[in-house]
């Protein structure tokens, strides 16, 4: 263990229990007070079998439930793996079949739906007020007596992914509390603080807002989507909000549809905020510029990280400054490498919030995972002379046609500037013998048409890359988050 | 069509796209999104079934409203905006 983690270790096991905070956690119109928070889990405790050492699932939407229950795994040392509750089925029972879960957190509504692939399994059921057991085809989970031991993989997230088998990234409870030390510190959280969180518990990103949170005294309100503006806003307003939490296609949901609105009263709550927090996919200018348009004095953080590797770098970006390309400076205890000998290349990372590894699978109890020394991130960048990270995108998206190069966001980001286009998309696809770049965008095929969107294009794209193609789509699949396109599978060019 | 009708459909189509075997257990109240059915490509194409479907036009930012993410409340809407029966 570096002397990091050890030190690491030493002030977060010095800090027992949570904080004595004020504050809350709110969802909708469901709040609870950070000081009425022990009492709460002692309530869930008294209903649940001990948790130490148990694999949990918890299938939820976000909410209060969700959070608490979250927090109680934490507490009582639980292994917990959080799944998205609109998993397709088939992906749900490989999960299942994989982590072998013990017990898995659910709703009545999810328990329904998903029957199938619960059947034979323990479940909690979690209304909002109580949980009812179901045992399972090993019995009830209460009347075991015998107690198992807290496991070294205190979480397992099952990353989405675009193609192929989840993976499952096994996180330590060093690791957790890291990642939600590292983001406190990054945004420089307090009790003054009141974040609208529009990422959500079942994934890392949301849950470390959930731990970091708690552990500053700083208010969260959780579950809130920028596709629906109204409520959004509405949130906004009813907390004061100081920050939002989001990826970056939800930041640009709520800057379209604040244009749109042309309302005051939203122009008077960006106003009120004094931090956007973005990560999860690049952060583009066009969107830090239109924020600081709506509000001169705010700070953009832009986190890179990965799930298996939290909050390992970051840049704070502050109207009228330089702010570079994204990338920025590694967190406390991030040691980053360029995998090549030219100075860019893949992007490989080490530190505290570096996952154990990926799970391979559970044998006598036991969680099992192929350990790892480093994370190889698939993502290119460059270390520049000031140390700082320069991230150019995903390695394996880059488009190649007869050796030339160029990664879609090139193109897609000049396009998604173009008045009348919510969202665009470009890939490269077998014409013949030939291969051609093709875009979909999101977009009333009645404010703009092909040759506009080529014209627009013409500076920013080689010619050998324009698209040949524009396909007017309704929508553009994203991972479920919005943050990241799903790229569709096609000839990486000749 | 009644509204009661324009439920059942809405119901139905909900099932198929979310993969639920048994349409009877999404509660009309239920909000959609909230509950974990819904996501967000989802929901577009429950607009665009509804706007097929029953020939109303449903603007990006009125599925803003909270109401409209439970059946019931879509439902009301498509029935006030075609004129459809109670």
């Amino acid at each position: 263990m570096t002397d990091l983690a050890l030190s690491l270790d030493r002030e977060l096991s010095s800090s027992q229990g949570l904080p004595r905070a004020s504050g809350y956690l709110r969802h909708k119109s469901s709040v609870i007070f950070y000081d009425a928070l022990e009492e709460a889990l002692s309530r869930l405790e008294a209903v649940l079998p001990p948790l130490a050492g148990l694999r949990t699932m918890v299938l939820l939407p976000d909410g209060l439930p969700s959070a608490l229950i979250n927090l109680e795994c934490f507490r009582q040392g639980a292994t917990i793996a959080p799944v998205s509750p609109r998993i397709p089925e088939v992906q749900l029972e490989r999960v299942i079949r994989r982590l072998e879960p013990d017990l898995v957190f659910t709703s009545d509504l999810l328990y329904a739906k998903f029957a199938m692939s619960l059947r034979g399994r323990a479940v909690a059921l979690a209304g909002s007020a109580t949980v009812r057991i179901v045992p399972g085809r090993q019995g009830d989970p209460r009347a075991g007596t015998r107690k198992r031991e807290k496991s070294a993989v205190r979480a397992i997230f099952f990353t989405s992914g675009t193609t192929g088998e989840p993976k499952g990234v096994c996180l330590s409870e060093l690791n957790l509390l890291a990642a939600a030390h590292a983001n406190s510190e990054i945004l420089r959280l307090d009790s003054a603080r009141k974040s609208v969180i529009a990422v959500p518990l079942y994934d890392y990103y949301g849950m470390i807002q959930l731990y970091s949170h708690l552990h500053s005294g700083a208010e969260c309100t959780l579950g809130e989507s920028a596709q629906f503006g109204t409520s959004f806003f509405g949130a906004i307003a009813k907390c004061t909000a100081t920050d939002l939490v989001l990826v970056p296609h939800a930041l640009r949901q709520l800057l379209d549809f604040t244009e749109r609105s042309a309302n005051e009263h939203l122009a008077e709550l960006w106003r009120g905020l004094s931090h956007v927090v973005s990560s999860s996919d690049l952060l583009p200018d066009d969107m830090t510029r239109r924020v600081f348009r709506l509000n001169p004095e705010i700070s953009v953080v832009d986190v890179y990280g990965l799930t298996e590797i939290g909050r390992a770098v970051s840049r704070i970006l502050r109207s009228g400054e330089h702010n570079g390309r994204p990338g920025g400076t590694p967190s406390k205890g991030v040691e980053m490498r360029i995998d090549s000998a030219t100075g860019t290349g893949e992007i490989v990372l080490r530190g505290p919030t570096m996952m154990l590894g990926y799970l391979t699978g559970i044998h006598d109890e036991e969680v099992q995972f192929q350990a790892v020394e480093e994370i190889r991130t698939g993502d290119e960048g460059r270390i520049t002379a000031t140390g700082e990270l320069e991230l150019l995108g995903r390695r394996d998206h880059i488009m190649n046609i007869y050796g030339e190069k160029l990664h879609p966001s090139a193109m897609e980001e000049p396009a998604r500037q173009l008045n009348g286009i919510r969202d665009a998309i470009a890939f490269l696809e077998s014409d013949g013998d030939d291969v051609r770049t093709v875009m979909h965008v999101v977009a009333d095929a009645s404010s703009v048409d092909e040759e506009t969107i080529r014209n627009h294009l013409r500076p920013y794209v080689p010619r050998t890359f324009l698209p040949r193609a524009i396909r007017f789509v309704r929508e553009i699949d994203r991972t479920e988050m919005g943050g990241k396109l799903r790229r569709p599978e096609t000839g990486k060019g000749r | 069509m009644t509204t009661h009708e324009v439920a059942l459909e809405i119901r139905g189509f909900v099932a198929r796209e979310t993969g639920t075997r048994d349409a009877s257990i999404i509660a009309d109240d239920q909000d959609l999104f909230a509950e974990g059915l819904l996501d967000s490509l989802m929901t577009v194409s429950l607009v665009t079934f509804c706007e097929q479907r029953f020939g109303c036009n449903i603007g990006p930012d009125e599925f803003s409203d909270e109401a409209l993410r439970t059946i019931r409340g879509l439902a009301a809407f498509v029935s006030s905006r075609t004129g459809a029966g109670a």
